[in-house]
């Protein structure tokens, strides 16, 4: 470390992280500043919060988390098992309820988080991409949720994949995604849409903890930028 | 989006005590105990092909060939003429099934006919060949002199047998005489269809009276559900023909509509037996009951639903705080006054007190 230090050509300052800019050949003193600059860890472990956010409504997207969680252990447990083992054996059975409930959980907690976030615009103040990253967590979950009923290797998902092949024709998707092969729905669920998910609500995580959680329409004065970094240290925070 | 505002803002009223991985922790711990609750109690759909009127089946069974075979003989019987006839839903489709047939279109514009040109037909499907005629003469013919002179009978009356031919063309008008007379003998007062026989009155069939029953015994043995599957090549995990063969009959419909599920129902929404499905799929299912959609009538209705999904089911609340009256709802129909109720009545009597 020291010896990169020492090998700065000499007479020229090292620029601080905060002022880098970003580098094809060199891209990590940016991503570093940009990451402590937007990401600063009281922001992204705090303890405190704003007084209007005391209502269970808020706690609608961390449950609506909590089902994805549970879906994704008690998921990753049946796939272990392959696709059809627990329709004979009892604790794959079980697992399978548990991954349909929190499902069902995950997307329930996740409609009145979506509901309530639209009647408080928490879009305002700059949260635009947090809303977008919001809807295409619903997006992939519906994709996720869509593959995962489909590889059930029964008559429902028989059916489904019968059923919904007519729309998936009907857009021209069906010549590469074939909904009745449960084998392609298998992949798509454990390995790409999951994953997209999974990265997609963390990016939305991300937001929330960086914009912080919207102030109600008409306080909006009361949210003022935050100190930088230098700041913080000086304040011996 | 966010322009030059500075990326972090800090709230600078009233605050309160919290921590973020209490708050997550407690979350995981109460969905997973609601979640081992709703198992426990409720179990998850896995019932198989039980229905009212039908029989008891073990968890987890799926639809095959030789439950249909079991359950409703004269069904398979009649859908196996269609096949050969071309008459039925799959052999008509068009792509990615057949070469042309009835794809969907929204201003003169198929998508998949599109995706053929790209791709290829990339599930090529012959209903005559792939559902009939091979599996009886891999494995019924082999061990049937009747079943194999039926099969070769059948083929040298002509006939298209190539992967994907359409509908129309799959059968001669020798092959066509011979089905048409025996789909008429099927329904005949007379007839008797059991999973292994068909008995009809005397007429001119041709071989299609062996052929069909040829492959009722395939199905009654369940070989034609194991060369459905793909044991001409490999295990396979693709059951698109084995799907379309058996939705092609009455007895797919006749299970799901009695378990309540079938488009005009619940649809995707719900599954078996009352248990919940894919319900944030409300507004999908719901499009296929609107009447302006035609529902009954409309040939492009999936196309339709599935253009208007995207447009009001992904596009519309992802840009829903950039597109002018939609974004005005939230001041329009306040129900943030009632959300921050108490918030608000805190700040001013907060503001009152500063005043005095």
């Amino acid at each position: 470390m020291s010896g990169s230090a020492a090998s700065w050509p000499p007479g020229q300052e090292r620029p601080s992280d905060q002022e880098a800019r970003f580098s094809w050949s060199h891209p990590s003193p940016w991503l570093r500043g940009a990451l402590v600059r937007n990401y600063p860890l009281r922001k992204l472990l705090p303890d405190r919060e704003p007084a209007y956010v005391s209502s269970l409504l808020y706690a609608m997207g961390v449950l609506a988390l909590a089902g994805l969680v549970v879906a994704v252990l008690s998921g990753a447990l049946i796939a272990l098992g392959g696709v059809s083992f627990w329709h004979t054996n009892s604790f794959g059975a079980f697992m399978n309820s548990v991954h349909f409930w929190s499902v069902q959980l995950f997307f329930l907690f996740m409609a009145v988080h979506f509901i309530f976030n639209f009647f408080i615009m928490a879009w305002r103040g700059g949260r635009g991409w947090t809303w977008i990253t919001g809807v295409l967590c619903f997006i992939l979950g519906i994709l996720t949720s869509f593959t995962g009923f489909l590889m059930m290797t029964n008559w429902d998902s028989q059916w489904i994949a019968q059923q919904a092949k007519d729309a998936f024709n009907a857009l021209g998707l069906g010549a590469i995604w074939n909904v009745m092969d449960a084998g392609q729905q298998f992949t798509l669920h454990v390995v790409l849409t999951v994953t997209l998910l999974v990265l997609v609500v963390t990016l939305h995580l991300g937001l929330v903890r960086r914009r912080g959680v919207v102030p109600p329409p008409g306080e909006e004065a009361l949210e003022v930028p935050d100190l930088t970094d230098g700041q913080v240290r000086a304040a011996g925070q | 989006m966010s322009g030059s505002r500075h990326p972090l803002r800090t709230w600078t009223g009233p605050e309160r005590s919290y921590d973020l991985i209490a708050e997550g922790t407690i979350a995981v711990v109460l969905v997973t105990l609601l979640c081992v609750a709703a198992a426990i109690i409720w179990g998850s759909p896995d019932a198989g092909l039980t229905y009212p009127g039908g029989g008891k089946s073990p968890a987890g069974q799926a639809f095959s060939a030789r439950y249909w075979d079991t359950s409703d003989p004269a069904d398979l019987a009649a859908t196996a003429v269609s096949e050969l006839q071309g008459s039925s839903t799959t052999a008509g489709y068009g792509p990615p099934f057949t070469t042309t047939g009835d794809s969907q279109e929204f201003i003169g514009i198929k998508p998949a006919v599109i995706a053929k040109d790209i791709f290829g037909l990339t599930l090529p499907v012959n209903t005559a060949k792939d559902f009939v005629l091979a599996p009886v003469s891999q494995l019924v013919a082999p061990y049937s002199t009747r079943a194999a002179l039926a099969v070769r009978r059948y083929e040298a009356a002509g006939g298209d047998f190539a992967p994907g031919a359409p509908g129309a063309k799959l059968a001669s008008a020798t092959q066509q005489h011979w089905l048409a007379n025996f789909a008429k003998a099927l329904t005949a007062r007379s007839a008797r269809i059991t999973p292994t026989s068909i008995t009809v009155p005397p007429g001119d069939y041709g071989p299609v009276r062996e052929l069909v029953t040829a492959e009722l015994l395939a199905a009654h043995s369940g070989a034609l559900d194991g060369y459905l599957q793909g044991s001409q090549q490999q295990i396979s995990t693709d059951t698109y023909q084995g799907t379309m063969f058996f939705s092609d009959g009455s007895l797919w419909f006749k299970i799901a509509k009695a378990q309540g599920i079938i488009g005009s129902q619940w649809g995707v929404m719900n599954e078996v037996w009352n248990f919940p499905g894919q319900v944030w799929l409300w507004l999908y299912s719901g499009m296929y009951q609107l009447p302006f959609l035609d529902p009954t009538g409309n040939s492009n209705l999936d196309l339709d639903v599935g253009l208007l999904m995207t447009l009001l089911g992904f596009l519309l609340p992802m840009f829903a705080p950039w597109i002018p009256g939609i974004n005005r709802i939230p001041r329009l129909i306040p129900l943030y006054k009632v959300i921050y109720r108490r918030y608000y009545a805190a700040r001013g009597r907060a503001g009152r007190s500063q005043a005095r």
